[in-house]
């Protein structure tokens, strides 16, 4: 038995090396992905440009758009001489901020009243838009602070002496991941999804290639077993996941200095039962096509939505009630869970235990059914 | 060239789709399919995050502070911890994001002007989540501080939203969907269809035909350009009467332009299908390359001035960047004139710079 499941995987194996093309699709592809899910995709909000349109030459207001060029969050890209150019500024781009600032603010300051400062926020991009309001008005609030200690105003004085500034102090302190890096939150994800989309598709393209290529039924008639032609090619796959794995983190140690917090015999060993639970799809899909094309677009069909439900990028908590309990038969957020809590948190099995046993279940559910259709399509 | 020998291979590679009812029904399902996800599911409003509250104080004053802190949508609390030691359990496990700490006399130190500390614990593993909810929590408890300081700011901040004024990200996702859709289809569907030619060896039947190989492309590529019309038209109606997404711009413009997007699409596929004979490593690297610089590098979620340089760089190469600024500028902000043009150009550009490298290829291997 076990010699016969051997005898295929070098079968398959002895393929997989003469396809030399296939080779940067699957070793570089990941650190691609890496790369670009470390480093670009991120929610950060930096070098915003803004339009300024300024009637007032005054220190306190030179000040005060100081303290916006000073922030990392915004470069000052144009100066407008009227409303018009800077209305314009926003709507053909590329400000995504716009600072209007009155004649008479730096007069009112001075004088102990309100400055009325006007933002224009390009609403278009509504994520980046509430971001840049909010930094605007941190800095607006900084420069609050800042005025009403170190001006000079016999009113603001007063009014110190009557009503006495209260403050608190908040310490913030954010705990797993300190820096609030994209790498170390994206790196387990690309993870995940490097090993779901290959070891899916390789398994999905092999076996359907071989019906296509009419090579199944020439296996079909040897005295192998159906489950030993199953295991056997099936176990190839299985170490080019694992292999896959091992550069993923070795990448992502070197390049983002992202290392494993929890332990790395755990992780391989909760991967192994993700891994089977992608194999099972890759069968499944097998058995519903008869072309390559038609497996390659049936796995992209699968894929895609079952990343994007799968808390990757989008947290599942902001969906709307119907679709997070869609999100339960999807594996992939269990191993999410799973890889996350031992990257960064450094849990282990005591707090993983349910997410690894769910993931289990549904693992050995898809893989019982596939092959179940699998075999009976042979018979 | 001729448009009736063009026809005539538009017809058979239309019957061999038809005979595909497969692919032709994945190929308008998925962007609806997506559209739904992007129009229900995917949101990047950050709302409800979760707070483990541990309030020794318990005053008049600290419940107040976080009745504010949760009142505007943002921040529920999830909840109301007795002791310290709950606070790393609940972090941990995922059951709050954020935990808040206010410290026993809190309101008794603040009001005679002590500065007392008050703690807050952000679980930072999304950093994403946890940099805006980090601005919000910011925000609101300056907010308080503020009212508590009865008013009377040096500045007095009045803003105003542009284009989307409710800040929904369905109106933000939705003109850059119909951007991503446009790119993958047209490029895998191109790319595959002509792969599957020379996989097979029927390309050259074709070549020895009286068939020129612009009439042969064009034939080729016209059907696929009308299910990439069909997928644009399902996205955006879909948009707009579903979802409510604004219209402000002219359609006019806009059809007109989607033949441009739909072009550039097309060339790309047909260079990849240039550089390789085998299905699945066209498939590959026609999904690696739109799917993910489209989704990534194009600024349809990630602010491209916050990437780092060499990645902004190149950003300039990826089609779905300038497809996208157009969608939503005709779409969001009405845009329709000049200020269209530095986006429109580069598209052109990569258009024939996509059309010249593939026949460059071709011409290398004449024989397929």
């Amino acid at each position: 038995m076990i010699r016969q499941v051997l005898n295929i995987a070098k079968k398959e194996f002895i393929l997989l090396r003469r396809d030399r093309k296939m080779y940067p699709i699957l070793f570089i592809a990941p650190i691609v992905q890496l790369i670009l899910f470390g480093y670009a995709a991120t929610f950060d909000v930096k070098n915003v440009p803004v339009a300024v349109y300024s009637n007032d030459n005054g220190s306190i207001a030179r000040r005060y758009l100081e303290m916006f060029t000073a922030s990392e969050n915004f470069v000052i890209t144009q100066n407008a001489s009227n409303i018009n150019e800077l209305e314009k500024a926003i709507i053909s781009g590329p400000a995504k901020l716009g600072v209007v600032i009155p004649s008479d603010f730096s007069k009112n300051i001075r004088r102990g009243k309100t400055g009325a400062v006007q933002f224009l926020v390009d609403g278009a991009d509504s994520n980046t838009g509430i971001i840049v309001l909010n930094y605007a008005k941190a800095i607006t609030q900084a420069f609050n602070e800042e005025t009403a200690t170190t001006l000079n105003s016999w009113k603001r004085r007063a009014m110190h002496l009557l009503f006495p500034r209260i403050a608190f102090d908040p310490r913030i302190r954010v705990l797993y991941n300190p820096e609030l890096r994209s790498a170390d939150f994206m790196l387990p994800g690309v993870v995940v999804i490097v090993l779901f989309v290959t070891t899916t598709i390789l398994t999905a393209m092999s076996i359907v290639k071989e019906k296509e290529l009419g090579t199944m039924e020439q296996i079909i008639v040897t005295p192998l077993k159906p489950a030993e032609v199953i295991a056997g090619k099936l176990l190839p796959f299985i170490i080019i996941g694992f292999l896959e794995l091992g550069i993923v983190l070795s990448a992502g140690a070197t390049i983002f200095n992202v290392s494993v917090k929890g332990s790395v015999p755990l992780l391989f060993c909760l991967s192994g039962i993700f891994i089977l639970t992608t194999l099972g799809l890759g069968i499944f899909i097998s058995t519903i096509t008869h072309t390559q094309q038609q497996s390659m677009t049936m796995a992209f069909f699968i894929i895609v939505p079952m990343v994007l439900l799968s808390g990757f990028i989008y947290p599942i908590k902001n969906m709307p009630e119907a679709i997070q309990y869609l999100t339960f038969v999807i594996p992939l957020r269990y191993f999410l869970v799973i890889i996350r809590g031992i990257f960064l948190k450094g849990a282990g099995i005591g707090v993983l235990w349910d997410e690894a046993l769910i993931l289990l279940i549904i693992g050995l559910f898809i893989i019982s059914v596939s092959i179940l259709r699998f075999n009976k399509r042979l018979a | 060239m001729s448009p009736d020998i063009m026809l005539t291979i538009a017809k058979k590679e239309w019957q061999q789709i038809r005979r595909d009812t497969f692919t032709l029904l994945i190929s308008v399902w998925m962007p609806f399919v997506l559209l739904l996800l992007f129009g229900t599911a995917i949101t990047l409003d950050i709302r409800n995050i979760a707070i483990g509250a541990l309030d020794q104080d318990n005053s008049q004053l600290s419940r107040e502070m976080l009745f504010r802190i949760t009142s505007g949508g943002y921040f529920v609390i999830n909840k109301r911890l007795s002791n310290p030691e709950d606070i790393d359990y609940e972090l941990n496990s995922g059951g709050a994001n954020l935990a808040v700490w206010i410290p026993e006399h809190f309101s008794e130190n603040l009001k005679k002007g002590r500065n007392p500390s008050l703690l807050v614990l952000m679980d930072g593993s999304d950093n994403n989540t946890a940099g805006v909810a980090l601005g919000y929590f910011q925000t609101l408890l300056q907010g308080f501080l503020s009212e508590m300081n009865k008013g009377n700011l040096p500045v007095d901040v009045k803003d105003r939203v542009w284009f989307n004024p409710e800040l929904k990200s369905t109106d933000f996702l939705i003109p850059g969907l119909i951007g991503i859709i446009m790119m993958i289809t047209c490029t895998t569907l191109t790319a595959l269809s002509i792969v599957k030619e020379k996989e097979r060896g029927t390309i050259e039947k074709l070549m020895v035909a009286p068939v020129k190989p612009v009439e042969f492309i064009i034939g080729k590529i016209l059907p696929y350009s009308i299910i990439a019309f069909v997928d644009f038209l399902i996205i955006f109606l879909g948009g707009i009467f579903i979802f409510g997404m604004p219209f402000n711009g002219s359609l006019l413009l806009l059809l007109v332009l989607s033949v441009l997007f739909i072009a550039v699409g097309l060339s790309y596929g047909l260079f990849i299908s240039s550089l390789t004979g085998s299905q699945q490593i066209a498939w590959m690297v026609s999904l690696l390359t739109t799917l993910l610089p489209s989704m990534i590098l194009s600024g349809f979620l990630f602010l491209i001035s916050s990437m780092p340089y060499a990645l902004q760089a190149v950003t300039y190469l990826v089609p779905a960047r300038y497809i996208i600024s157009i969608l939503r500028g005709i779409i969001l902000k009405g845009n329709g004139g000049i200020e269209l043009l530095p986006h429109i150009l580069p598209l052109i550009i990569l258009c024939t710079g996509f059309i010249y490298g593939s026949s460059i290829m071709l011409r290398k291997r004449p024989a397929g």
